[in-house]
């Protein structure tokens, strides 16, 4: 009895809050409710002290009411704490098993990705832990289910393919509860995908199911997945049945199921699909054929290329319907070609067969776009091939010049160890003055890493580039220098007069610093170069001196003059200079 | 090539200013930016130099004479301590520590470890540090400008309820401006209380009795600071209420700001703590425009649940370090025990600190620190609960007989089949649904759940929002 009219008073109070107090004084309920609590008060003391607040509320004045009412409203605050119940009737149902879980990341950590997920922060944090393989924590869980539906793509498949996976199978009933296989779409095809990567046996049959009713999205992610937890032959049956659908994307899709595949009819239905006009389907075949473990898929892909050659010799391929066709016909000739070479050179097994001979043969051809396909495969096949770097040296030297700038570009990309007997080519390379400007630039980039043993040559063909009119060249020769350091000495007069012609490489103002530390001949060179009328050069004498920093301690008052200079970049780094001068930077 | 040292990221984790570090000290490795990796002979130098921005790289150190609180020197313009060369250096340590050279240190380093050898010598032979300058000028400046605020408030809290319809916009307006006043006035905890009160008037779907009730309860909290407040400011205490309360109230109310020196005077301090996190929180309070964070610790010894908290403003964020998570249990030699009321919060020198590799009977002691019944616990928060300025909230671990569901609501049972209501606070992510998980696998072994008790205002109902879940063998952490 107490307790309701307590509770009831409570709830006066709040209906009173949005009245105003000056309703609550002479409010009639409210005085029922006050003496109502009188005669519960006689039986129980503690409530004759609500009683008193409750009727010093209603017998108030207008002026009085505020103050009196929010002592009511502290008092029922109390009253309403002691009052606070716990309970729920009703029947407890125990928790379905889950599991198992765990929360091993720091929180920190856990946080950070929990943003990247919701998209509140960049997902550098959420990619770095998939890649630790560290993602498997309880708490990502709600903010990685969501994360399925990302418009983030990147986000949404990281989810799939790796925080979800490591969570492990206590995820699987949340994924199964919101998986849609007639209606699906993207989020669902993830979750198929997790499913598939956490439990292969529930994921082949989910897969079957989403082949034979799912929507177009979810067939799609089920040829993608049945190679992997489908039965032996499984894939390349589906696959051959599929491949052939009204829709590009599950076309697409069938041919990638194709990818375990060990019949010849898969086989050749592969290399049929290179001979589309679609890309889509043809990068789909490449990629399948790379990995297809048919015995005899180099050897089919080499016959194609000696086919493609042959028809490319044949004149004009017999045409039916005048120049046209057979231009067509030759075209298609040699896209073949290329789709060929490039699935031969994405084959890990052809590091040791016949194909490695036919791709350094096929750089000798006609064509320079084969030519630049037999370069791009045999980049792909790596130094250890013994053949790779010598063909790539010719390439480099090649009279087109996408063919010599890929030569050039898959040389950079190896180990300097591995692509030294290429140097002494490369150097002939950058002294011919037909060689474009961007061969010259990257060959120049990987030079300073083979100063032990080429040192001299390399920088007695780099002289003449300081002098040259190419500013791209001359760039890149900088840039070099400035990698090689002190072993360049002997260029310094060179680049020090070539700033005094008026060129400077704004972006390399160490180069100084790094080919002569204590500046001997630098310093004072920069500093009369202060006194240039060209803003440029004095921009950049400045900046080499900041360099120093306080080393240059002797330009310091002239450099204290430029603080006026007329030009706003030569102030700028005049104050920058300064700085450095005085070890403040 | 010597043993490894004792480190371990969890090590690292602790020491990091903040996560951001550690992802950057991941970056330099996966840049391999260390150079000349070594470790002296003794094992307790790691040195190396890390290539940074600057022209030379940066010479990085890592004393580790006491290896659970590692000292990281580096001659890089980081602001941040320890920079993530030192976190760097220490994680290619728990790596690949075969690929580390031996070396010693140079004699500059030696005389570092040195000087701090005798400052921390110094600290413990010191005795009781200087008595703290008091400049009563200011103080009793500060003191009048909170007796114009508290006046201020009274007016505005007796406007407010006088003329009803607190709710509506024109007067949340005035209310917002008049809530900045308080700021200006020295009574932040006021402030707050108004901003969230403003905050409750304008949330958009909520109920009309569930917001009358949450204004009721605000509006409640503000008139007992108006009664209290100066009754602070005289420095008097109520009958019926202790001198720890009143402490801990004037942190609120005041605002003020306890100074670990301070806390020790008036023994607010406890030595030898042996404390273990449960769960680790970061709330982003609107109504303070603060980041708190805050790790739940409890105390091995006796099962307390303590609370080290970092307040962190929108503003300036970045400037504040965040409050570190703990994966080890530590040892803290001495800590001032803030005065509050059933979760006190704790802070403690860095040096104090010392971390120990958690073990199954870590779990087991806190398992068994439990309390096996609600009842008690539901006692100890409505003692809480009468003091008007105290928080409407306690965490607490609580040993549940079985968490299960009653129609959608998720529930918690004693052994005495006293019943809880488990339930979210925040709306964009769900710790309760975390609970449903963990009751999936725990649910058996009768877990131990931390959770932060609450009363709901609308039914006027005590609920549950679970932290974390833990058995003698497992702990599940199930918030952010």
């Amino acid at each position: 009895m107490s307790r309701e009219q307590l509770l009831g008073l409570a709830a006066d109070v709040d209906r009173l809050l949005a009245a105003g107090a000056t309703a609550a004084a002479g409010h009639d309920g409210l005085a029922r409710r006050g003496r109502t609590l009188r005669e519960l008060g006689q039986k129980v003391a503690a409530l004759a002290s609500v009683a008193d607040t409750v009727e010093r509320v209603v017998s108030s004045s207008p002026s009085e009411a505020g103050r009196v009412f929010l002592d009511l409203v502290v008092m029922t605050r109390q009253i309403r704490g002691s009052l606070a119940a716990v309970g729920v009737e009703g029947t407890l149902q125990t928790m379905e098993a889950s599991g198992p879980w765990q929360t091993p990341m720091p929180t920190r950590e856990v946080n950070n990705i929990h943003e990247s997920l919701m998209g509140e922060s960049s997902s550098s944090d959420l990619h770095d832990a998939a890649e630790r393989q560290v993602a498997g924590d309880l708490r990502l869980l709600p903010s990685a289910l969501a994360a399925l539906e990302s418009k983030k793509l990147s986000i949404a498949d990281t989810v799939a393919d790796n925080v979800l996976p490591a969570v492990g199978c206590g995820v699987l009933p949340d994924l199964l509860n919101k998986l849609d296989i007639p209606k699906g779409k993207a989020a669902d095809a993830r979750r198929l995908r997790a499913i598939c990567k956490i439990d292969s046996d529930l994921g082949a049959d989910l897969v079957r199911k989403a082949l034979s009713e799912g929507s177009p999205a979810m067939k799609i992610q089920a040829l993608e997945c049945l190679p992997d937890v489908g039965q032996p032959g499984e894939a390349e049956k589906t696959g051959l049945a599929m491949w052939k659908e009204k829709k590009k994307e599950v076309r697409v899709a069938a041919l990638r199921a194709l990818r375990k595949a060990t019949g010849d009819e898969s086989l050749e239905v592969l290399i049929q699909a290179l001979r589309d006009d679609d890309w889509q389907i043809i990068q789909a075949a490449q990629q399948s054929l790379a990995e297809l473990p048919h015995a005899k898929t180099t050897e089919r892909l080499l016959y194609e290329v000696e086919q493609g050659l042959t028809a490319l010799l044949s004149p004009a391929s017999k045409p039916k319907k005048g120049a046209t066709n057979a231009e067509k016909a030759r075209e298609a000739a040699l896209g073949m070609l290329q789709h060929v070479i490039a699935a031969l050179g994405n084959r890990k097994e052809v590091k040791n067969s016949p194909a490695v001979k036919t791709l350094s043969d096929l750089r000798h051809h006609a064509e320079p776009v084969i030519r630049l396909h037999a370069v791009f495969a045999l980049a792909k096949l790596g130094p250890e091939v013994k053949e790779v770097v010598p063909a790539l040296i010719e390439a480099a030297a090649d009279a087109d010049l996408h063919v010599a700038e890929a030569a050039v570009n898959a040389l950079s990309g190896m180990p300097p160890d591995k692509r030294e007997t290429a140097i002494p080519a490369l150097l002939e390379r950058i002294a011919d003055s037909k060689c474009h400007q961007h061969t010259v630039y990257n060959i120049l980039r990987m030079l300073p890493a083979h100063m032990p043993r080429f040192g001299d040559k390399i920088l007695e063909r780099m002289r003449p580039l300081l002098k040259g009119k190419d500013d791209y060249v001359r760039s890149g020769a900088h840039y070099a220098l400035s990698a090689i350091g002190p072993a360049a000495r002997k260029l310094l007069p060179e680049i020090l007069e070539a700033i005094k012609t008026g060129w400077v490489c704004l972006n390399c103002n160490e180069i100084f610093v790094n080919i002569e530390p204590e500046g001997t001949t630098a310093i004072p060179t920069l500093i009369d170069l202060l006194k240039e009328r060209n803003r440029q050069v004095r921009a950049y004498a400045l900046q080499g001196l900041a360099s120093y920093g306080p080393k240059a301690q002797v330009a310091e008052p002239l450099v204290a003059q430029l603080l006026k200079d007329r030009d706003g970049t030569v102030k700028y780094n005049a104050e920058r200079t300064l700085a450095a001068i005085k070890g403040e930077m | 090539m010597p043993a490894t040292l004792s480190l371990s990221e969890d090590t690292i984790q602790r020491l990091a200013p903040d996560s951001g570090a550690v992802a950057a000290a991941r970056g330099l490795l996966k840049k391999n930016s260390f150079l000349d990796a070594a470790v002296s002979a003794d094992q307790t130098w790691l040195l190396g130099r890390c290539k940074g921005s600057g022209k030379q790289p940066y010479e990085v150190s890592v004393d580790m004479a006491d290896p659970s609180s590692p000292t990281c020197r580096c001659n890089c313009p980081s602001r941040k301590f320890p920079c993530k060369h030192g976190l760097g250096l220490m994680l290619l340590y728990l790596q690949s520590a075969d690929t580390f050279s031996q070396r010693e240190p140079a004699d500059e380093l030696l005389a570092k470890r040195d000087k701090k050898t005798a400052r921390e010598q110094k600290k413990v032979e010191g005795g009781e540090p200087a008595p703290r300058k008091v400049n009563r000028a200011a103080l009793a400046k500060k003191a009048s400008a909170q007796r114009d605020g508290l006046d201020l408030l009274e007016k505005l809290v007796v406007d407010l309820v006088s003329g009803g319809q607190w709710f509506e916009e024109t007067r949340l307006d005035k209310l917002e401006r008049q809530a900045k006043q308080l700021g200006d006035s020295y009574l932040p905890g006021a402030m707050y209380v108004l901003n969230r009160l403003i905050l409750t008037g304008r949330e958009e779907g909520l109920a009309d009795d569930e917001r009358m009730a949450r204004a009721s309860d605000l509006i409640g909290h503000l008139w007992a600071t108006v009664q209290k407040g100066r009754n602070y400011l005289d420095e008097k205490i109520a009958g019926d209420e202790s001198q720890a309360e009143a402490d801990a109230a004037v942190e609120d109310v005041l605002g003020k700001v306890w100074q670990l020196t301070e806390l020790k005077e008036k023994n607010y301090w406890r030595t030898s703590l042996s404390l273990l996190e449960l769960a680790y929180e970061r709330i982003d309070d609107a109504a303070r425009q603060q980041r708190i964070e805050t790790s739940h610790l409890i105390e091995l010894g006796d099962g307390t649940i303590y609370q080290a908290i970092t307040y962190r403003p929108f503003k300036g964020m970045k400037q504040i370090a965040e409050q570190p998570s703990f994966t080890q249990a530590l040892m803290i030699a001495e800590s001032a025990v803030y005065p509050g009321f059933l979760n006190r919060r704790v802070r403690w020198d860095k040096a104090a600190e010392q971390a120990e590799e958690l073990k199954p009977a870590h779990w087991k002691k806190v398992y068994a620190l439990a309390r096996p019944e609600f009842k008690t616990a539901l006692e100890a928060f409505r003692q809480q609960l009468k003091h008007p300025l105290a928080p409407r909230e306690a965490v607490l671990l609580l040993r549940c007989e079985r968490i299960g569901k009653i129609g959608d609501a998720v529930v918690l049972e004693d052994a005495a089949g006293m019943r809880i209501e488990a339930v979210d606070q925040r709306k964009d992510y769900s710790n309760t649904a975390n609970l449903v998980r963990a009751a999936g696998m725990l649910g058996k072994d009768r877990p131990a759940l931390l959770v932060r008790l609450i009363v709901r205002p609308a039914t006027n109902t005590i609920a549950a929002y679970p932290l974390a879940a833990l058995t003698a063998k497992h702990h599940l952490r199930l918030g952010l």
